[in-house]
């Protein structure tokens, strides 16, 4: 009986002892929802890769930190939302289902973001998201946090540079008749009244899709403003920008999507153009600066806006995960404690309220060389 | 600004009239509205953007193919998806040619996206200003090409064999039959020069309107707007229908609104379908 007993105890042992190295090596898992394939998969692949770089860092300094000091591995499991929404909803039950994932990001069209919210909210999982929409943060969720500033943000930023600093007062204002150019509209031209008290002196809609802006460039350039303030996509802005140039427009265009996409498009009609973004990769601070060198070592090119934002947001979550360890309780708690937090895009609020986090943004102009210089700072 | 903006109207016009002469042939020829003709457009964009941009091709090697590729599918198309359904009713030629608009668009799509591109001008250089209008030379371009290609046409319909074959065929596929023409052969064939044509003009439009593949739609249906009012069926009545919806384009984007462009668009075909349902030229076939 006492050997039986032994060789019982002298099994289990094994047993437990072979385990015990795969229980150490577990990873921690996060969660990344993007849009890789179909419109938008070009902005969805560099989200996904920043996100990959910031595990990979992390894993080539022993793994995720934990209270006890211990590491493990950190893994990423990524899901495509193809910028739908019922394919989004079932890629966010995919990882939130998976409960071994203790938080996720994305997703960073709003479209898909907002009809999605409910699942991670009742799942009680911390989400980070790159989407815009004002509504996304308004609903009282507590699991969300966004890690980019808004469009309140943004249009504050640039007519304080195109009123204070450039001395702008006629300003005209010409958006896309779609939700994204309408509430830019709306809150620019609140802005714009309530903070320099000024109204724009003409406004005109387009529709999304137009190709022809002469007619647009022409009222333009007939009501004498001396800055187009346009709000919309970025195939439509650079179409306006290269008609406004063939009537001879000579004043500034200020647009709200000036970013490498609309470069790629507008080619040298964008220098000159002005336009608000939550970050660029020549922002003078020294994190960004940083950032900026590293990546260009890990990728040969220039990171955008994206790719700081879940590089940022990957590190938080393993910050937290060093503090309270890898469930999702407890993350969501202590992220909703932590006031202040430095990433390389600014400081972030994670206890906001609302889960707005961050409300940094530059205002950038292009050069002659196309190089988007920042010409104002908003922290 | 009146002058300015029909100018402008006019090189977008242009577009819209080389498409809609394409729909006009097919017509003609082979008695089938092709729905999928803007794709022709965008499969010559993809060409000219991959083979020049991409690749780095020159523009002298690079627009031919782009007018011989979608022309190569055109007649493909005629063999494959449209002749199994010549003699049905309508309707089912209509639903092949929708069907073969979204295939060709989503193929599109899943292979660049669906975001856009820009393709640099043909000639490079500021506007011209001629006589206080300005016209970029990109639009001098569009108009040129419009109107040698008109003239070019003409000529290939009125003095060569082909072109006789193509008229014999849409006056009377069975006496044209009886007088030893290969109608299956010539309707191919003007699906091909109909698809030839479309990809010339998607390399016009291509430095203008960037490329995307979501592209078919809307320049389908403003071409088939064109057509319908200047006259279905004719050659003219396609030309200058293109040309007057580009112009009432811009004329009611700067002094009414560009919201309404659509608007007045479909009033004036609904106009011509109430008033004169003809259209506008329908002798000049």
């Amino acid at each position: 009986m006492k050997r039986r007993n032994f060789l019982s105890y002298l099994t289990a042992g094994f047993v437990t002892l072979a385990s015990l190295p795969a229980l150490a090596q577990e990873p921690v898992r996060i969660g990344l929802d993007a849009v890789l394939t179909g419109p938008g998969a070009n902005n969805g692949e560099r989200i996904r890769e920043a996100a990959q770089w910031a595990v990979d860092l992390v894993n080539q300094k022993g793994g995720v930190a934990l209270p006890d000091g211990s590491k493990r591995p950190l893994e990423l499991v990524v899901v495509d939302d193809q910028a739908k929404p019922d394919v989004g909803l079932s890629a966010i039950r995919r990882l939130v289902g998976d409960k071994s994932i203790v938080a996720f990001m994305g997703p960073d069209w709003s479209s898909v973001t907002y009809p999605t919210l409910f699942v991670g909210a009742e799942a009680g999982i911390p989400q980070f998201t790159s989407s815009v929409a004002q509504r996304i943060t308004q609903e009282g969720h507590k699991h969300i946090f966004r890690a980019r500033s808004t469009d309140t943000d943004w249009m504050g930023a640039m007519a304080d540079y195109l009123v204070k600093q450039e001395g702008k007062k006629k300003i005209g204002v010409t958006y896309a008749n779609n939700e994204f150019g309408r509430s830019g509209r709306d809150v620019f031209v609140k802005i714009l009244k309530e903070t320099h008290g000024l109204d724009p002196a003409v406004e005109l809609s387009y529709a999304v899709g137009d190709k022809d802006f002469t007619s647009v460039a022409g009222r333009l350039i007939q009501s004498g403003v001396d800055v187009v303030v346009n709000l919309g996509n970025q195939p439509e802005g650079a179409l306006l920008i290269k008609d406004l140039n063939n009537l001879g427009y000579g004043g500034l265009f200020a647009f709200n999507s000036a970013d490498s996409i609309f470069l790629d498009l507008a080619k040298s009609n964008a220098e000159g153009v002005v336009g608000p973004l939550s970050w660029v990769h020549t922002k003078p601070d020294e994190k960004s600066k940083a950032f900026n060198v590293e990546f260009q070592k890990r990728f040969n090119r220039d990171p955008i806006g994206h790719s700081v934002i879940y590089f940022d947001s990957v590190n938080m979550i393993v910050d937290a995960i060093g503090k309270v360890g890898p469930t999702r309780e407890a993350i969501l708690k202590y992220l909703k404690s932590v006031d202040t937090w430095q990433g390389v895009q600014g400081t972030y609020h994670p206890s906001a309220p609302t889960g707005d986090m961050i409300h940094a943004s530059v205002v950038i102009r292009y050069n002659k060389d196309l190089v988007p210089e920042v010409v104002s700072v908003r922290e | 600004m009146f002058f300015q903006l029909a100018t402008s109207g006019i090189a977008t016009g242009c577009a819209y009239a080389l498409i809609a002469l394409g729909f006009v042939m097919i017509w003609n020829t082979a008695s089938v509205v092709n729905f999928a003709q803007g794709e022709f457009v965008v499969i010559a964009m993809f060409v000219a953007l991959t083979c020049h941009v991409t690749l780095g091709w020159p523009l002298w090697m690079v627009l031919p193919l782009a007018v011989l590729l979608p022309a190569i599918v055109g007649y493909a198309t005629e063999r494959v998806v449209i002749r199994p359904v010549i003699g049905a009713a309508e309707m089912t030629i209509v639903t092949v040619t929708i069907g073969l608009q979204i295939v060709l668009s989503d193929a599109a799509k899943i292979i660049y996206g669906g975001q856009p591109y820009s393709f640099p001008p043909l000639i490079a250089g500021k506007p011209l200003s001629l006589a206080g209008i300005v016209v970029p030379r990109q639009s001098l371009v569009v108009i040129a090409s419009m109107i040698v290609l008109a003239i070019g046409l003409h000529f290939l319909s009125q003095k060569t064999s082909f072109g006789k074959r193509l008229r014999a065929v849409s006056q009377d596929r069975e006496t044209a039959k009886l007088m030893g023409i290969d109608v299956n052969r010539t309707i191919a064939q003007g699906f091909a020069l109909s698809a030839a044509i479309a990809g010339f003009a998607g390399v016009l439009l291509a430095p203008i309107i960037y490329v995307s593949a979501g592209l078919g739609l809307p320049l389908l249906i403003k071409s088939f707007i064109a057509a319908i009012i200047g006259g279905f069926g004719s050659y003219i009545g396609a030309l200058i229908g293109g040309l007057l919806i580009g112009v009432l384009d811009n004329l009611v984007g700067f002094y009414i609104s560009s919201h309404y462009r659509e608007v007045f668009t479909f009033l004036a075909l609904i106009l011509v379908l109430l008033f004169r349902p003809q259209g506008l030229f329908p002798h000049h076939r």
